[in-house]
């Protein structure tokens, strides 16, 4: 017990966490870096899993229940930070006109999309034992559900615009009025008391769940910058592919001229 | 149903979608590494 409430290790995995993500990210610039590190993030996912699952007690009221939060508070920080991430890199888009940054957005917002999903399934799952209910129109519920409903209508809109360019502006305009509903789903709780508890954090979490919480937190991290830079890798070929076959098109249409 | 059964059921749905989106990611890959090659040797047989 002592191990899941020592300060020095759940201070420590917050610095430790967070270096190791940015060895991550060094790593995933390459496809061979990023294959590497998707064999690191998955041993991680399931080291951590199997540590939070075994090492921390059954809650008090909820028993063995309250493991759901191992993959449920992960899933959804995981989905916020996908939208940050799709916000950034869509504003550093319309400034730079780079397109590398609306392919981080692209690849971000899939990721994203199937981590919102997650989230309102596991909730689901862990509201009809808790609550009674599988769903109701509670304001973080319905706040997550609009912006699973957001990430949709990003891809659906990159998925039926045609001209690059364009698609990449209207993109970055729905995903920076999408990230004024991230910080919704997450003040929602704060703002709205209402039937979903607040934030799980130290201060509002019991400390012997801390250490499995915050690895799992950081698994899920891994998991999802190797996730975004295998789709990213995926776009710069798609785009490679793409540039050939304009130059082939050109050179074929100089040709007859 | 028990606290297992729903434990269980939220596990089971996590790694499912989270297998089911990399087999994905690796499906559109290699989709998209045919499509560099037939482009490389259309290019090469251009030439």
């Amino acid at each position: 017990m002592d191990v899941l409430t020592n300060p020095v290790i759940k201070e420590g995995l917050i610095l430790a966490g967070f270096v190791i993500a940015l060895i991550g990210l060094r790593a995933v610039r390459t496809i061979e870096g990023t294959a590497r590190w998707g064999v690191f993030a998955v041993a991680f996912l399931v080291i951590a899993q199997s540590l939070s699952f075994f090492i921390s007690p059954p809650d008090r009221d909820m028993g063995d229940l309250q493991k759901i939060m191992y993959v449920h508070v992960p899933s959804a920080w995981m989905a916020l930070a996908a939208f940050g991430i799709v916000f950034v890199a869509s504003l550093l888009y319309l400034w730079r006109r780079d397109e590398r940054f609306d392919r981080i957005a692209a690849s971000t917002a899939e990721a994203g999309t199937v981590f919102t999903a997650l989230t309102l399934a596991q909730g689901m799952i862990w509201g009809r034992p808790t609550w009674g209910i599988w769903w109701t129109w509670d304001p973080r519920l319905t706040s997550t559900a609009v912006m699973l409903v957001m990430y949709v209508g990003y891809l659906s809109l990159r998925a039926f615009a045609d001209d690059e360019e364009r698609r990449a502006r209207w993109s970055a305009a729905v995903a920076v009025l999408g990230f004024l509903n991230a910080n919704i789903v997450y003040m929602s709780v704060r703002w709205w008391r209402t039937l979903h508890q607040v934030q799980s954090t130290p201060e509002t979490l019991s400390p012997v769940y801390v250490v499995g919480l915050r690895m799992s937190a950081f698994a899920f991290l891994f998991l999802l910058i190797f996730l975004v830079a295998y789709r990213y890798h995926t776009g710069t070929m798609e785009r490679q592919a793409e540039t050939r076959i304009e130059e082939q098109a050109l050179a074929g249409s100089t040709a007859h001229v | 149903m028990s606290d297992v059964f729903f434990l269980t059921a939220a596990h089971v749905l996590t790694w499912t979608v989270l297998a089911a989106f990399v087999v994905y990611l690796v499906r559109r890959r290699r989709q998209a590494r045919e499509r560099l090659d037939e482009t490389a040797s259309l290019t090469a047989g251009g030439r």
